[in-house]
């Protein structure tokens, strides 16, 4: 009776909400003409989870004629707070730009307070023929890649406070291209304050230091016949260099690791999942990770019959030079200044959707991809209790069986000898 | 070979033979049906009579991902397909062999569930074509009613032109035939498949359908010419002639040891978990193993290839030594084995299949034959045709469900529900072995005791079943799962001859 009791305070600890969500979009910023009017120049979203003894921040800019960046911070202290001088911050040609976002407990700069940090860039979306129907982005077979750059979309934004989640569609200034009739990206972020699972495939499992993140191409104009589409990411691990721009030792690296899991019990066939890992290079512990399930789905309700591969390249290392918009980044620039950015370890990878024979993107015109971001360890996926429950069962009950078979083959036996002794003694011979 | 075979189609210029004469002119050549050369001739023609139905009979297993993705259904809609092949033989298989003997004659018989078959290939395949899962459903309905009937034709026609020890081959012949099917099936739809996409992109599927219902004609071909070589055969009296059998008594059901019952409960927990996987298991090895289309159809279909060399060498082993639970017991065990591995590892599933291909043979040579050793020879027929029904039952129930728990749950769950089929087959056996000991029904003796008591019975009382019988093994049993027939059978056609 004991574990089980133990077992379910423990699930109700899990489940119950211990942390507090704020959103804010733009905040501070109220009168400022890069604020103002139903579009601003500037739009930053910036969600803290508030912890009994630590706070996640999420800082998103999508801003005009930028690519959408995001940072997470993860800091010791929870009373932190990141604070915007938002007269800097607007004007990105001044070098003031720099160490306009700052992390403050109190009145009080406290970047050492900084356990975690990670940032992401979503650079642009890959088009590519595939004409040998492979869904291999990689191939070289595959020609006429074409890259549409996200700093050309203008960002609708709305938040939801009550579920901690905002919507950001992206739609072009000009339909053009990718985008020439009324094709979207959307993405969905909800900061999650307990830990539970994505209601929908391929449910996800979080925890309380977690976000989920979707992205959704629906109505993109396909340029070819097998056309098929990827994000182009960039991440970097800001920990290398402190806020105030100065390189600190080489501890901490991102990598890509695939991990192979038996269990596909809530993402039916899939069982593969990806990881991106800020790791300290000596003890290969992960202080923050983006990880998500190897599939996609076709359909606006996800299900086994429209689900489809995800698929990853390898990180790749790059200087800034072959990569344009980063120097016109104002979050980039806010938090490394513009001589900083040349030198950073930026990470590129695509992640390209699709799998042979499924029509391409053109069949159904609609992607949607699912993944979880956060701070500390990846929530482990761990059997269901319905799983275990068969195992027991399925062990146990032989077992009694067999169990129940011996004790009984015994007491016949046992019976028949009594019973031929007393007919011995007695001389009577019994029937049967 | 059908070169051979076309002096023998204009048999109306044979002349009328006398009674009594044992062969005709050109006495040992082809022409004569007594010849072995005439006699190879059918068997090739009994062989190929059923591979049209078994290579259709797993289309939807090889063409897994095409099917979905064509059609735009999930798992469930797609098990269906297997569902409905089976719900005809739930009430079928009791009446095929009456239907055979009593109604259409088994040449007619044949032809007509031959074309059963491919009347229902080309309905599944236009069903493809228009884009109707539910005409597709109806194909399979079709597909069911002619596959499973002519098997038992396809029985009863070895029973009339083989005897003995040649039977025993014969059947393994076919058997084997089946099993080359069903694997030619796995391993050239995907391609053909592929091949038609280069040329008709538009309707693929209906159009690889329609080719493989080319099987289909060839094995009705093949029923026609068998037809025709039969009914010679049988004026030149070179055969035996059909005998009829007790008709299949239902009520005999309510007399039925309790020991057949757990039988049943074997049969139907084990199969459940073979076919139904098997249906399901190519995406399963693509998307946990990494295993590309081709090699996934090759380790799906090792359970197939497997059985077809080790039947013979299982049944005659069992045949000889006895302990038919024990053998029962150690398959399901191993098969249980395979199914965790495959849940909860990732050790590598040619491993799991194999070891599953091989107790899946020697659950067939251990368990089919118990039947006949608890049940009067009159009710064997009823026996067979029960147990075979509710497996036709248990696949068709056991196929919705394990689509829907893909859709919902995944391949772990769905092992898992396989596990525990096998699980229930597992306690079904342990129970078995208590109450056969208990009882003392002899279905765990060795061959040896077996002998012993049957020729201690046989001083006591003289009355022997029919020994011409062809009830009892003229059951879908032995064409789908191999088993050898009992050898106290043989003994007694033997005789008769």
């Amino acid at each position: 009776m004991k574990p089980v009791f133990v077992f379910l305070t423990l699930a109700l600890t899990l489940t119950t909400a211990n942390r507090k969500i704020s959103i804010g979009f733009n905040p501070g910023c109220a009168g400022l003409s890069g604020c103002n009017g139903p579009n601003p120049a500037s739009k930053l979203l910036y969600i803290k989870s508030e912890g009994d003894c630590d706070s996640i921040h999420y800082v998103w800019t999508f801003n005009q004629k930028s690519i959408p960046t995001l940072l997470i911070l993860e800091s010791s202290n929870n009373a932190s707070v990141v604070s915007i001088d938002w007269q800097s911050f607007l004007h990105i040609f001044n070098s003031s730009i720099h160490g306009s976002i700052r992390l403050k407990c109190g009145k009080q700069f406290c970047e050492d307070s900084v356990l975690s940090s990670s940032v992401y860039v979503l650079k642009s979306i890959i088009q590519y023929n595939d004409t040998k129907n492979n869904a291999d982005i990689t191939d070289k077979g595959n020609l006429y890649v074409s890259s549409y750059d996200l700093s050309n979309l203008n960002w609708n934004i709305s938040v939801s406070q009550e579920v901690n989640s905002f919507l950001v569609e992206g739609s072009p200034y000009n339909q053009t291209g990718t985008f020439s009739k009324d094709g979207k990206l959307i993405m969905k972020f909800t900061t999650k304050d307990k830990s539970g699972r994505g209601p929908l495939f391929p449910h996800l499992p979080y925890n309380d230091q977690s976000s989920m993140w979707e992205i959704i191409l629906t109505n993109l104009t396909t340029a070819f016949v097998g056309s098929r589409f990827a994000l182009d990411f960039l991440v970097v691990n800001p920990e290398n260099v402190s806020f105030s721009g100065q390189k600190t030792s080489l501890s901490k690296t991102v990598k890509k690791i695939t991990k192979w899991s038996i269990d596909d019990e809530y993402s039916p066939s899939v069982f593969t999942s990806q990881q991106i890992l800020w790791v300290n290079i000596s003890s290969e512990r992960p202080s923050s990770y983006w990880l998500w399930r190897t599939v996609c789905y076709t359909n606006v309700t996800p299900s086994r019959a429209f689900s489809s591969d995800v698929q990853t390249t390898n990180l790749v290392l790059i200087n800034k030079t072959t990569v344009t918009g980063l120097e016109s980044n104002h979050l980039l620039l806010a938090i490394f200044g513009k001589s900083v950015i040349d030198k950073l370890p930026f990470k590129r990878f695509s992640i390209s959707f699709g799998k042979p024979d499924d029509g391409f993107y053109r069949a159904t015109e609609y992607l949607s991809w699912t993944s979880l971001v956060g701070v500390g360890e990846p929530p482990a996926d761990s059997l269901s209790l319905m799983v275990v429950c068969i195992i027991f069962a399925g062990v146990g009950c032989p077992v009694l069986v067999i169990l129940f078979g011996a004790v009984y083959l015994v007491v016949r036996r046992c019976r028949k000898h009594r019973m031929q002794r007393v007919a011995l003694l007695s001389n009577y011979e019994p029937i049967g | 070979m059908h070169d051979e075979n076309s002096p023998l189609l204009d048999g109306a210029e044979e002349p009328v033979v006398k009674r009594g004469r044992r062969c005709n002119i050109n006495c040992g050549s082809i022409r004569d049906p007594t010849s072995l050369s005439h006699r190879l001739v059918v068997l090739t023609l009994m062989c190929f009579l059923g591979f049209g139905s078994y290579f259709c009979y797993d289309i939807p297993a090889a063409l897994h991902t095409q099917i979905r993705n064509d059609m735009d259904i999930n798992e469930a809609t797609f098990m269906q397909l297997y569902s409905w092949y089976s719900w005809p033989n739930v009430i079928l298989c009791f009446f095929g062999g009456f239907l055979i003997d009593r109604v259409l004659g088994v040449r007619v018989g044949c032809v007509l569930f031959s074309s059963f078959v491919l009347v229902g290939q080309l309905v599944f395949a236009l069903g493809a074509s228009v884009h109707h899962i539910w005409l597709m459903d109806m194909g399979r309905f079709i597909i069911g009613i002619g596959g499973e009937s002519l098997a038992v034709a396809q029985n009863t026609y070895a029973v009339l032109w083989f005897q003995g020890s040649d039977l025993n081959l014969v059947f393994g012949l076919q058997l084997s035939m089946a099993r080359i099917g069903s694997t030619v099936n796995m391993n050239v739809m995907g391609p053909v498949y592929s091949w038609v996409a280069s040329f008709c992109p538009s309707n693929t599927l209906g159009v690889s359908l329609f080719l493989a219902a080319s099987t289909c004609v060839f094995s009705l071909i093949c029923a026609i010419v068998l037809g025709l070589l039969d009914k010679r055969a049988e004026r030149l009296g070179a055969r035996k002639a059909q005998k009829t059998d007790e008709p299949i008594k239902l009520t005999a059901v309510k007399d039925f040891p309790l020991q057949l019952w757990l039988i049943f409960f074997i049969c139907v927990g084990y199969y459940v978990a073979i076919f139904p996987f098997i249906g399901l298991g190519k995406i399963f090895f693509e998307e946990k193993y990494g295993f590309t289309p081709a090699q996934s159809s090759a380790v799906n279909s090792i359970v197939y290839i497997l059985s077809a060399p080790c039947s013979p060498v299982f049944g005659f082993m069992v045949d000889r030594l006895g302990f038919n639970v024990t053998w029962v017991l150690l398959a399901v065990v191993a098969t249980l084995g395979s199914h965790v591995i495959l849940a909860f590892t990732f050790i590598n599933p040619w491993f799991s299949m194999c070891l599953m291909g091989v107790s899946y043979s020697l659950l067939a040579c251990a368990l089919w034959p118990m039947v006949a050793f608890i049940v009067d020879q009159c009710q064997l027929g009823t026996a067979y045709g029960f147990m075979q029904s509710i497996q036709n039952l248990g696949l068709a129930v056991i196929s919705l469900l394990a689509g829907l728990i893909l859709d919902g749950s995944g391949y772990l769950m769905l092992e898992l529900f396989f596990s525990a089929c096998v699980g229930v087959a597992l306690i079904c056996t342990l129970l078995l072995l208590l109450v056969d000991k208990v009882r003392e029904s002899g279905l765990n003796y060795s061959t040896k005791t077996r002998d012993r008591i049957a020729k201690e019975q046989e001083k006591s009382q003289d009355t022997r079943f029919d020994p011409k019988s062809v009830q009892g093994i003229r059951n879908r049993y032995y064409s789908r799962i191999g088993a050898q027939i009992p050898e106290h059978l043989f003994a007694q056609t033997k005789v008769s001859a």
